[in-house]
């Protein structure tokens, strides 16, 4: 688990605690430190904490909470993704101004303290939003009494009670929020890449169609033009059959008139071919 | 001409040696090795025949040696670039030789040849065992090529001849090693030998019979080692038909594509939804299972049947919605771009299994490289033939043995063997998705009908084969699910393509099985050949 370093106080109203060990600086994002950073923004001094990883994340929230003016931060108001609430006393943060906003555009809720209205809060907040929601019941014990904030400079500065909140948050964070977090950033990127992949997938049974249709038109073509020069050669040799019986039939004929016999069946046939002429004419 | 003797009826030698003599192409010698007849009249029959013509030579082995090493000696004697084998009770066609000649001349990378013959009954009427061109498949399940033979020298040469422990098969395992090494083989489809059909032939004789049929079976088992086709090879359901049993190559994902509407129909007197009948006799009887069910459905389709099939099937199941007219062409292309498995089986959805392992057969043939489609046994629900394959007759496809018993063999055992066909029915065929989409999937013109033929020639085109099995069995209520109408213009549009093709019977098959009905066809009357006295 991460280690604890003691509070190192950077400028006026940031103290920094450096309590991530090497695997987690592989892991924890910069929402996750901001969340971590924001954690500590509900204390009654306004102060803020700074986690740092020293890593590049953890410096760009450091820029962004040093310009920022930590009184106009709300106080459940935690990056883009994740939301503090502490539910020892939910009416009070839920009737801060742009509340239901923030919680509208959360995907991951954490929470501490569990008081009755808390749990009611709790089950109106789930039976009306999808979000992820990492709660830590057993901290609530470490609230000052009399205070609505749950981390008191009290005990910010009792380090190892401290300590132990961040740990707890960061474990679970790492174990709960983080790994829904990384989840569902995992999910939307696999939700991303498979709509793509089924549109492409998409696209390729329709050029696979496409393409199939001309290979086929183009196989269908070769083919009827084999089948038509086919036909024609078909046609040819019954046409030069027909020429070779024509010049058969012609030669036979031709050989019939030269006959002796033919010329002699004329000559014999021409008076009575003489007569019908004649008759021919007299009618 | 090679011809082995022994103890030959005389007459049967005669008709033998004068159908010969008779031959119309004159180039030619026969080498009659008598294998030690002790038959007195075959004894004078081969004297006379010796004296008949001077290319006749009569060879005479002291001792009775066997059938191979006759063979083997009329080899070893004859001058010939070519070997023609003719048993010593049959006869040729006075056009045989000729028509050889004709056939090795036309193409000088023809090494071996065979014919048609017929087969002559014992009453004198014969029968015409019409073979398809070279169809390999086939003749590891059966001695097809029979006769007449005929081998390039050399390459018999380079064979070794006929083997020693092949007696009663030598002729199959010796044209089983010459098929291996030839470049070129040719069939010529005309009927020009005239096999006797004699009780007391060598292959008919009861005792002998298992022997030649075992012998038989090793030759084809040595021919699947030497070739690296990892099979076993069992005796098939006939006498000298075997069964070839390959071995699948791993363990690769098949896509089943079935289209389908989801209607109910009543199968075997009983209401029921065929879809869902045939995924459940493919899911729960299958020994294959690695399986992918891509199903293209009709909008129409009732949504219990997804569901049901989604229970049936879970994360196999690829469900497409098809909302166009009825385009059988286009659910099944739209079913195999939508799959990337390396095999797809078009697949009717009123088929049903019937063999546990009948996957397997048909995807280890779809496993060589040339082969195309492969294609099963379909039977009606009357357990009659729908399908054995497709086969050209006057140019329009039909289907070979079509209602014909499924345990009958048929003509020449032509439903237990494996065999080369014109193409497979859509019903049911696998095929590569690869080889599928390279010729452009079934035609869109053919929405209802003749696309799985159209398909069948296009694959043909690239050079593929197509195979059918009956290792493989399915019941097929066919068009029970759709409209089994066929439309003249479909027919016209396959003629416009393929009319060349369709008029090219390089698959023919027996169609008429029922002999009893044939008009009984004399053997042609040669004059000469009459039993005479040879030489006199």
């Amino acid at each position: 688990m991460s280690e604890i370093f003691p509070l190192e106080i950077l400028a006026k109203s940031i103290r920094t605690v450096d309590l991530l060990s090497k695997d987690l600086r592989r892991t924890l994002t910069g929402d996750v430190l901001v969340l971590l950073a924001l954690l500590a923004k509900d204390f009654e001094r306004g102060e803020a904490v700074l986690l740092s990883a020293q890593d590049s994340s953890a410096l760009r929230v450091f820029d962004e909470l040093k310009k920022m003016n930590h009184e106009s931060l709300p106080p459940f108001s935690l990056g883009t993704k994740c939301v503090l609430i502490d539910l020892t006393e939910p009416g009070i943060i839920a009737d801060k101004p742009g509340f239901s906003d923030v919680i509208e555009s959360a995907e991951l809720l954490v929470t501490f303290g569990l008081s009755q209205r808390g749990k009611a809060f709790l089950e109106q907040l789930s039976s009306t939003s999808t979000l992820s929601v990492v709660g830590f019941p057993s901290c609530r014990f470490l609230s000052t009494s009399g205070s609505t904030s749950l981390w008191g400079l009290s005990m910010l500065q009792s380090g190892p009670t401290l300590g132990t909140i961040v740990s707890a948050v960061t474990a679970s964070v790492r174990s709960a929020g983080e790994q829904a977090l990384m989840n569902e950033l995992r999910l939307r990127a696999a939700q991303d890449a498979s709509e793509k992949i089924q549109q492409l997938r998409l696209r390729i049974v329709q050029l696979t169609l496409e393409s199939s249709g001309l290979r086929d038109s183009a196989i269908g073509s070769e083919a009827t033009v084999g089948t038509l020069q086919w036909k024609l050669d078909r046609l040819n040799e019954h046409l030069n059959h027909l020429d070779n019986e024509l010049k058969i039939a012609r030669d036979t004929n031709d050989a019939i008139l030269k006959s002796r016999t033919f010329r002699l069946g004329r000559m014999m046939t021409a008076p009575l071919r003489a007569a019908r002429r004649i008759v021919r004419k007299l009618r | 001409m090679i011809v082995p003797v022994f103890n030959t009826d005389p007459d049967f030698l005669h008709y033998c040696v004068a159908s010969i003599i008779d031959q119309e192409l004159s180039e030619w010698e026969a080498i009659l090795v008598d294998d030690a007849s002790t038959r007195l009249e075959t004894l004078n029959a081969l004297a006379l025949a010796d004296r008949a013509d001077p290319r006749i030579r009569v060879v005479r082995h002291e001792a009775n040696g066997g059938i191979v090493r006759a063979s083997n000696t009329a080899l070893a004697v004859a001058n010939g670039e070519w070997l023609v084998l003719v048993d010593h009770d049959d006869a040729l066609e006075p056009s045989a030789l000729l028509e050889i000649q004709n056939a090795i001349l036309s193409d000088e990378l023809v090494d071996y040849v065979y014919t048609n013959e017929f087969h002559l009954q014992p009453d004198g009427t014969t029968i015409e065992f019409k073979k398809p061109d070279w169809s390999p498949e086939r003749l590891r399940s059966q001695m097809y090529t029979c006769h007449i033979s005929a081998v390039r020298r050399s390459l018999s040469e380079s064979v070794g001849g006929f083997r020693d422990g092949f007696d009663g098969a030598q002729d199959y395992d010796y044209i089983l090693r010459v098929t291996e090494r030839a470049r070129r083989v040719r069939h010529i489809r005309k009927p020009l030998y005239y096999w006797r059909v004699n009780p007391a032939s060598f292959s008919q004789v009861g005792e002998t019979r298992n022997q030649s049929f075992e012998a038989g079976r090793r030759a084809v088992q040595d021919h699947c080692d030497r070739l690296g086709i990892k099979a076993h090879v069992e005796h098939g359901d006939a006498g000298g038909v075997y069964r070839v049993k390959r071995q699948v190559n791993g363990y690769p994902r098949v896509a089943l594509v079935v289209p389908t509407r989801g209607s109910d129909a009543i199968v075997w007197g009983r209401s029921t939804t065929p879809i869902i009948d045939c995924l459940r006799s493919v899911r729960m009887r299958s020994s294959y299972q690695n399986f992918e069910y891509v199903v293209v459905a009709d909008g129409s389709t009732p949504s219990t049947v997804r569901r049901e099939l989604h229970s049936l099937l879970g994360d196999d199941l690829t469900w497409i919605d098809y909302h166009k007219p009825f385009n059988f062409s286009d659910k099944i292309n739209l079913g195999v771009a939508s799959t990337e498995a390396e095999y797809v089986l078009l697949l009717n959805d009123d088929t049903v299994v019937i063999n546990h392992d009948w996957f397997e057969p048909m995807l280890a043939l779809a496993q060589e490289p040339d082969v195309g489609t492969i294609g099963n046994m379909l039977l009606f629900e009357d357990s009659r033939l729908q399908c054995a394959g497709h086969m050209f007759i006057e140019g329009n496809p039909t289907h070979v043995s079509f209602k014909e018993p499924s345990d009958d063999g048929g003509f020449a055992s032509i439903n237990f063997v494996n065999r080369e066909v014109s193409g497979n029915t859509g019903a049911c065929f696998l095929v590569r998705r690869s080889t599928f989409l390279s010729v452009g999937g079934l035609s869109l013109r053919f929405g209802n009908n003749y696309n799985d033929v159209d398909f069948a020639m296009k694959i043909s085109r690239l050079g593929f084969r197509h195979v059918w099995t009956p290792q493989s069995k399915m019941f097929h209520f066919e068009s029970l699910t759709r409209d089994p109408t066929v439309t003249g213009s479909e027919l016209n549009d396959l003629h416009d393509r393929w009319s060349r093709e369709l008029h090219d019977e390089k698959w023919t098959f027996p169609i008429e099985l029922d002999f009893s009905s044939l008009p009984p066809r004399r053997i042609p009357f040669h004059a000469k050949w009459r039993p005479r006295r040879l030489g006199a």
